[in-house]
């Protein structure tokens, strides 16, 4: 039988280091155990929950939830990333999408798919020699308003019970990927809410999930901005690992960077 | 429902999709804007505007930041990923 061995969480982002440096090491070197953590864990399959920034789906055709069926994918290159062709794990990615469909929660095969830094900068961090096959799975935000906190929940609770009935020894490791507050070409760009960020997490840590998920993207909007809504994909890997114990790994709010930064460990129940 | 950024979407969405062709940003702005339909007002705040300035005309805000930063005008510092990537 599949099962989740471990979950995690990060924000999909790095700036430059000049003027930030110490900043800039404590995110990178908390982004490095991350991957530390995960390859301890030997997973046969990593599912990356993330959002889009609108270099794989378009304004024409909102698009909440997919997901990256392909056995490769090449990523979008954006910020500099390597394009090397990383793995994907095309079986438990359809997989996932004909359960979801099943259970009434639409999702789309994301097919093209370049992956940008959403996805690329955890992974390229995780799984430095590409070796570890990933299902991006997408919570585009950039949709607003939808998808919502809810609607994110929903998915969670989707993927835990698809690994929980899949048929295989799969390893799965779980990460939501974004966030936290940040506002992104509009007015307020550079500002971070640093005390939402932390009491966010706080919430997380005490097992508030239900509250997180009763919240409106307008709130979250309005409290830590567009790029702030990306903590759907938190919500999302929160909810696929009920009762998990949160570890905090690192948090730093960086103007410069526009973002506040987070990482985090869930600890899985027994 | 049509908005005044329509067409600034689609040309964006456009060099989204096609990397090639980002440099006309720069080089000759004026036959994207031809080839998509883009009105005076809108030409206007993709020539000069600033990011709030796109930002209120109704422009996407992960496409306000692609336009600046092949506009030549990031709001953001460029810095090279290897910083960090050559030391994961």
């Amino acid at each position: 039988m599949a099962s989740i061995v471990g979950a995690f969480a990060m924000s999909h982002q790095l700036g430059s280091p000049d003027g930030v440096e110490e900043q800039s090491e404590r995110v990178f070197q908390g982004m490095r155990e991350i991957g530390r953590r995960i390859r301890a864990l030997a997973p046969t399959a990593l599912l990356i929950v993330t959002s889009d920034h609108l270099n794989n789906f378009s304004l024409t055709r909102p698009t909440p939830f997919a997901i990256g069926t392909a056995d490769a994918f090449v990523p979008f290159g954006d910020m500099g990333l390597p394009r090397d062709p990383v793995p994907g794990a095309p079986a438990i990615a359809q997989g996932l999408l004909d359960f979801a469909a099943e259970h009434e929660v639409a999702v789309a095969a994301a097919d093209p798919l370049r992956p940008d830094h959403g996805v690329m900068i955890p992974l390229g961090v995780i799984d430095p020699e590409r070796r570890i096959p990933a299902v991006p799975i997408y919570v585009n935000t950039v949709f607003y308003p939808e998808p919502g906190p809810a609607d994110s929940q929903r998915l969670g609770g989707i993927i835990r019970d698809y690994v929980a009935a899949l048929d295989t020894t799969d390893r799965i490791v779980l990460i939501g990927a974004g966030g936290l507050s940040h506002w992104v070409g509009m007015p307020g760009e550079g500002t971070i809410n640093r005390d939402w960020d932390l009491a966010f997490v706080d919430d997380l840590a005490e097992g508030r999930l239900d509250v997180l998920a009763a919240r409106s993207n307008a709130q979250i909007l309005t409290d830590a901005g567009n790029g702030g809504l990306e903590v759907n994909a938190w919500i999302a890997a929160a909810a696929a690992v009920p009762g998990a114990k949160v570890e905090r790994l690192f948090y730093e709010a960086i103007p410069e960077w526009a973002t506040g930064m987070a990482g985090i460990q869930f600890h899985l129940a027994e | 429902m049509a908005g005044a950024a329509d067409g600034i979407h689609a040309l964006i969405e456009h060099l989204v999709r096609h990397e090639e062709e980002r440099p006309l940003v720069r080089s000759d702005p004026e036959a994207l804007f031809a080839r998509f339909g883009i009105d005076e007002p809108a030409r206007a705040v993709l020539r000069e505007g600033s990011r709030d300035a796109l930002s209120r005309f109704g422009v996407h805000g992960n496409y306000v930041i692609k336009w600046l930063i092949w506009s030549g005008r990031p709001t953001l510092p460029f810095f090279a990923m290897s910083h960090f990537f050559d030391r994961r």
